[in-house]
């Protein structure tokens, strides 16, 4: 059963008990009141059928209830895997930012102007260069 | 030559949108999830210890009810949970490598390696310098995608659910409440739950409980339950919103990240004005 029609039934059946625990506990009072029952009558009134009512109006609710926090399970699992893929997701890029800043500060230090200008080598630039393309790689691959 | 302007313009051109994308409809739906557990309290309180005041020697149902108050409290709190982990992995990049990186394209340039323009030099440090941000954000965009398309389903039951649980809870609380007041009623002609005291000579001098939870503690703990009943509503309300925002999210993914995501800001804002009573901490909404 759906849980919306789930919910609509179990409360339909719940008012239907309440309704008839009402009709009884009012009959009682107005009997006792006019003294046609005495107080030990009207109290078996309501412990053996008022509250045996009620009782079931409250079951078949909570039954419910149980049984639709039953069938939770298998979503609560889902949502959970998500957010640890995103918090794994997170600490990849946090990874990657870090090795990143590393290189480009190694890059920059490698790439000073007093080292350029002192002993410029094309292929010190273009090694260093290659260094950032690998890094872009890394973190490109994080993705999925 | 020319098409390596037009490489050059359409990268600067990419760099620059990306850098006006937003995140702020995930950043706001991680804030709706995380009030959630604001709420928890509900499911600390015990119906049934009220409920068990009418039936002497317990009841497996109660039990069972109570037992699974913690799957209850779990889905809030990871709902929750959940929306702290999407407000964090939105949050913005603070890397920069800029004057490290002109450094080296500066140092290229007057070496003669690279015949750049001032303009071209400019470009290309941007480029440079916003390459994390953009593969960043890719990175972002296609794990927000899979994770909000693919879990909508999962976190929609998971509110249907504890809606239709809230709904039932809040009748459950007026059944106890109801059955409170009709049977240990404050008048004692019609307390079904009195016991007589008498004196010694075996005359009645007054009333008490006959139960096992005495006339005070079931004031107090009607009290706690219909506070906590009156709490139910907003709650229903506050996950009908997240859901909502949720779903929004997951059915304009293509906007996210990007400069439209203002868009689905306000499609999430005016979806959920007439619903969220808090809607003043939504601080990120711009008109």
């Amino acid at each position: 059963m759906e849980t919306e029609e789930l919910v609509k039934k179990s409360i339909a059946i719940s008012n239907a008990f309440d309704a008839m625990a009402t009709r009884i506990f009012e009959q009682a009072k107005s009997l006792l009141k006019q003294g046609d029952i005495a107080y030990p009558e009207y109290k078996q009134v309501m412990d053996n059928y008022y509250l045996p009512l009620m009782n079931y109006s409250s079951k078949i609710l909570m039954d419910s209830s149980n049984q639709i926090i039953d069938n939770m399970d298998q979503y609560l699992t889902e949502i959970e895997e998500a957010t640890n893929r995103l918090n794994k997701v997170s600490e990849d890029l946090k990874t990657a930012e870090g090795i990143f800043s590393g290189v480009t500060f190694v890059l920059a230090a490698a790439a000073s102007i007093a080292t350029f200008a002192t002993a410029p080598s094309k292929n010190t630039f273009i090694s260093a260069f290659s260094m950032v393309k690998q890094a872009v790689k890394s973190i490109g691959g994080m993705e999925g | 030559m020319k098409m390596s302007y037009l490489k050059f313009f359409c990268l600067t051109f990419c760099t620059l949108s990306i850098s006006c994308g937003s995140y702020e409809s995930v950043k706001d739906t991680g804030i709706l999830a995380q009030s959630l557990e604001e709420y928890s309290h509900i499911y600390t309180t015990k119906p049934c210890d009220i409920d068990f005041a009418f039936n002497e020697t317990g009841s497996s149902y109660c039990d069972s009810y109570k037992d699974r108050d913690s799957v209850r409290i779990k889905a809030i709190g990871l709902l929750a949970t959940y929306g702290i982990a999407l407000q964090e992995f939105v949050t913005g990049s603070d890397f920069s490598g800029g004057d490290q990186i002109s450094l080296l394209l500066g140092s290229g340039n007057a070496a003669g390696w690279l015949n750049l323009t001032d303009a071209q030099m400019q470009g290309s440090t941007q480029i440079v310098n916003s390459t994390y941000k953009l593969i960043n954000n890719g990175i972002k965009r296609g794990t927000l995608k899979t994770v909000i398309q693919d879990n909508n389903g999962a976190f929609q039951k998971i509110i249907e659910n504890l809606m239709a649980d809230l709904e039932l809870r809040k009748r459950f609380y007026g059944t106890i409440i109801k059955k409170v007041d009709d049977y240990m009623g404050l008048d004692p002609d019609t307390d079904a739950d009195r016991r007589e005291v008498l004196n010694d000579d075996g005359k009645r001098v007054g009333y008490v409980k006959r139960n096992r939870v005495d006339n005070m503690s079931v004031q107090l703990l009607l009290n706690r339950l219909k506070q906590d009943q009156a709490q139910i509503n907003p709650l229903q309300t506050s996950l009908k919103a997240v859901g909502s925002a949720h779903d929004i999210l997951a059915k304009n993914y293509d906007k996210i990240g990007t400069g439209d995501d203002a868009a689905v800001v306000k499609l999430i804002y005016e979806n959920i004005k007439s619903l969220y009573t808090g809607i003043d901490s939504l601080k990120s909404v711009e008109e």
